[in-house]
Formats: C-alpha cells, structure tokens, sequence
C-alpha cells in the first residue's frame, strides 16, 4: 500500500468537496439547522413559554418517569427539555454523519466519475485496494470531523442558552460519551458503505445522493419510536447500536472491496 | 526491443459484445504506431487493455516485458484517452503536482519536471490558473504535460488532436515526433485522423469491428492493398481515369488518346495514400455513411 498515493487522493478529494458549492452547501447548512438551530429554537421557545401550553404535552409528559434525571432540573418543562435534547434528538444528529459521508462519497466517487476525471486517475500506477482506500477515508474522516464539528455547535449553544436562563448545563448525559466517539464514526461508516454500492451502479452525483439517502429513514423510525415510549436510550444501547452498525458496514465494504476493480468501475462510465 | 505484444489478444464485454478479437501484433521500441479504425473498431479497448485497467477475456499481451495487468506497466508508460479529463476546480501547477505524487515524483523533481513541460507547452505564465478557465487546445496541452510527468517509455494517445485547431493539432504531432525521434519513447496512437497517422507513424494498423485487418508500414500497405494504381487524363472536352499496372503504359495510354484526336491538358498519376488503404481495408463507419 502507496499511502502517499493515498493521502495524495484524500487531499484532492477534500480539496474538491470545499470548492463545490452543490457538495459544501449541504455539509455546513445540515448540521448548523440540526445541531444548532433547530434545537436551540426549540430550548429558547420552551424557556419562554412552558411546555404545558404546548398542545400533546401530556402525551410526552408520560416520558418523564422512563429516564433517571438530574434532581437539579426545576420542572416538567426542564424535565422534558431535558429529555428530548440528551436522548430523543440522538438519532437527529446521527443524519449528520450519514449525509456528510454519502454525500462527499457520493462526489468523490460517482462525481468523479461525471466529470471525466476518474478515467485519468485509473490509468495511473494506484492500485485498486489504494483506491478505495483513499476514496473511503477521504469521506469518513472528513464526514466524522464534520459531525464533531456539530456536537461541538450543539453543546455550546444549547448549554450557553440553558445556562443563562437557569444556571446550569442542559447536556450532561453520558451518553453523548458513546455518541461521539462510537456511533458518529459508525455512522459516517454506514453512510459510507450504502454509497460504496450505489456508486457502482449510478451515472450521476444527483442519481447516487438521491438512492443513498433512503438510510436516513431508520434514523428518522428511531426518533418517533422514542417520542412513542417504546425505547429509552441508554449509553449501553448507544455501544451496542454502534458496533452493530460498525459490524455491518464492515461486512457490505468487505463484500464489495472484490468488485471495485478499476475494470468494473471504469465500464460503468 | 519490443516495447508492446499481444497474442490472440480478445475482449469481450458482459453481454456478449466482442470489442476486440484475436489481436496480435508488435511494437518496436521508439516506433510510433498507428492504430486506425473508425469510431466503435476498438481502440479504446485496445489501449485499455494494454495499459491494465481492462483484463482480457482472452489471449495476453505485455507491454516493456511485463503482463499488461503489472502495476509497473501503468509507472512506465502513460495514457493520454480522448474523454479522460483533470480536475477543473484545481490550477495546473496543482493537478500536475497532484499526479506528479500518483507517479511517486519526489517534491522536488516534481516541481522541476511541471516548470520544464509548462514551458515546453507555453503555459508557465498560466500554472496558477484554474484548468476550468482554459480552451480546448490549452487543455490539451496541460494534458500531454501530464502523461509527460514521470518521462513515459510508451506513450498510450487516443486521439490526442480531437478539438484542436490546426496550429494546436500540428503543435501537438510534433512534439510526439520528437519525443518518439529525441527520447525513444514509442507511441501507440489511436486515431482516425489520418493526415495527423500519415505524417508521424512508422507501422500502420487498420482494425475494423474488433479484428486486425492489416498492419505494416505505409509501403508495405500500400503494395499489399492496392494493386492497380491510376492516371487521369484531362483533355479539353473531358477527363478520364485509366487504371495501370506498370507504368510504362502510361505512353500507350497517352498515345491511344491522342490518336482519337483528343487535345489532352493535364497528364496526373494518381498515387495511392493511406486514405485510400483505409477506405479499401477498413471501410467507412456508419457515422461517416450517414
């Protein structure tokens, strides 16, 4: 393995993902509105006007007593406050990861495959396996630093606006621990591998984003499976769900390696 | 020493489509070699299949005394592709840097090799530049710059003229002759530019739907394919062709006219180019039917 070769690839990929409006654009607007915005609408609207005029608000009321939390917390507001930002809004974030890493595989691969530049690429001295491996890493690293990017807006704004207001921090669970450091790389991993097989088969940027994108849906089920009370996130769930998903990208990018000869990806030019 | 071999080399794509079949031929070291055929003959194919990137369904071919499939062929020899483009949202100074590293150049040769070929090119004013900016013919330059990179032993071009303007194109011949003629570099030129094949390749081959239809040196081609050659006779009322075979016929012909009482103006012998072995051997595509 040429891992000058390597590195040389991941930095023309990264290079090409920062000066291309139609990719950049969905990398930073994504997780601002995800991460930051919508939540901390949501903290600042519950704050100013307390959830028990909010309409519902004894549905998710119910919630409450299926979390351990903080004493500190003043209220039912708080409580659900509390609740929504450190558990039901994780598999939010988690589309973070997934549209970073499809989206610049997607670009990386498939783009570069539109815009005639692949073919060049291939008849250098790189190697198939040095190929794929400068194509993957050049889209989880930067997908893995973007979600961190993003927990990083979380954290800041959502505890700067909660701490003004009450004096302490909104986001102290650990289970972001896990979140950060297992499930956005497995995640990012995930988004990855989809991308990884719809490359081989789609013509354009647009084609390969469209299909890949179907894998934010288990994310958005486990968002409403928890509004509806039937699961509570837990750290430990957080470990498991990420070495599964780990696991199963492992297995899909194993699978696929073989195929991604530089003859199968050149005649689907 | 032989630079390029296939043996029974063979293609064929999912589908059953057969692109190339039982190709087999030889290239000298420092030679430039035509590889003529028209559009869908299978030089694309060709030039995929020695270069790596595709493997044969049948036959082998080597390429520097390797099996085409070694990495190392892909490190000596480089591939110029008609549809192959570099990256337009980078400057040129940073696309060939860029392949200068896929080519395991160390910074430093790298830097010295892209000021020696953007000068070459006429481009050194312009290696900060993005490549997106540039016409056609500038392109190509940077490109050719770029299969330049690492000082090639064989040099793949798939029709290295296309969109070029006359100037541009007669640039581009020359510097292949060169290199071909100065550095010993063999050329492997895929083309159906024939004025551009006539004026720079040693050993001609002519490939149509797949399959070798010839292949020697103009003259050898020419004495192969065409067996009649042909005077046209102008005189002041017509003109007329009269096919030969040695040429002093030429006077009896002449003569036989004259003695009809015709006033003839302009004697030519028509000899044969490689145009006219091409359309005999090779045929015209469809496009060029239509």
């Amino acid at each position: 393995m040429n891992w000058n070769r390597v590195r040389a690839i991941m930095g023309k990929d990264i290079r090409s993902v920062s000066s291309s409006k139609m990719v950049l654009l969905p990398i930073v607007i994504v997780p601002l509105l995800l991460c930051v915005l919508v939540p901390a609408a949501i903290l600042l609207m519950a704050l100013r006007f307390d959830t028990v005029f909010i309409s519902g608000v004894d549905y998710v009321e119910r919630l409450i007593p299926m979390y351990s939390l903080p004493d500190t917390l003043p209220g039912p507001t708080d409580q659900i406050m509390y609740i929504f930002l450190n558990f039901t809004f994780l598999p939010l974030f988690m589309l973070v990861p997934i549209m970073a890493s499809s989206v610049i595989a997607s670009d990386s691969i498939v783009g570069e495959k539109e815009r005639k530049t692949l073919e060049t690429l291939l008849y250098t001295p790189v190697t198939n396996r040095e190929f794929l491996v400068a194509k993957l890493l050049g889209a989880f690293v930067p997908a893995v630093l973007v979600s961190w990017g993003g927990f990083a807006g979380y954290f800041v704004v959502l505890n700067l606006i909660y701490w003004t207001a009450r004096g302490m921090l909104i986001l102290q669970s650990w289970i972001w621990l896990p979140a950060i450091l297992l499930l956005s790389p497995a995640v990012s991993a995930l988004g990855l591998s989809v991308t990884l097989i719809v490359s081989l088969k789609a013509k354009t940027y647009m084609e390969a984003q469209q299909t890949a994108g179907v894998i934010v849906l288990p994310f958005i089920l486990l968002i409403v499976v928890q509004i509806a009370g039937l699961l509570t996130f837990k750290p430990l769930y957080v470990v498991g769900l990420s070495i599964a998903l780990g696991l199963v990208s492992y297995w899909i990018v194993a699978r696929l390696a073989p195929r991604f000869t530089r003859e199968a990806i050149i005649t689907t030019l | 020493m032989i630079a390029v071999q296939t043996d029974g080399l063979t293609k064929v794509f999912p589908g059953g489509i057969t692109a190339v079949e039982d190709l087999t031929l030889q290239i000298e070291q420092g030679q430039i070699f035509g590889f003529l055929g028209p559009n869908g003959a299978g030089k694309t194919t060709t030039i995929r299949l020695l270069n790596g990137t595709l493997l044969p369904s049948g036959g082998s071919s080597s390429v520097l005394g390797r099996d085409s499939r070694d990495e190392e062929v892909r490190s000596r020899t480089a591939t110029l592709a008609e549809e192959a483009k570099m990256y337009e949202h980078m400057s040129v100074r940073q696309n060939l840097r860029f392949f200068a590293r896929m080519y395991g150049l160390s910074a430093t040769d790298a830097e010295t090799r892209i000021r020696e070929l953007l000068e070459r090119m006429r481009l050194w004013e312009k290696r900060e530049a993005k490549l997106g900016s540039f016409s056609t013919g500038m392109k190509k330059r940077v490109y050719l710059a770029r299969t330049l990179l690492h000082r090639p032993e064989i040099l793949f071009l798939d029709e290295p003229t296309s969109g070029l303007d006359p100037e541009a194109a007669g640039q581009v011949t020359d510097l292949i002759r060169t290199l071909a003629r100065e550095q010993g570099v063999s050329v492997f030129l895929c083309t159906h530019n024939l004025v551009l094949a006539e004026r720079i390749c040693d050993v001609f081959a002519l490939l149509r739907q797949g399959r070798l239809q010839a292949v020697g040196s103009k003259q050898q081609l020419l004495e192969n394919t065409l067996e009649d050659k042909r005077v046209r006779i102008r005189t002041l009322g017509s003109t007329a062709l009269h096919s030969f075979t040695r040429e002093d016929e030429i006077d009896r012909i002449v003569r036989e006219q004259q003695g009809r009482g015709e006033k003839i103006v302009e004697v030519q012998i028509l000899r044969p180019s490689l145009e006219d072995v091409y359309f005999r051997t090779v045929g015209r595509s469809e496009d060029e039917l239509e």
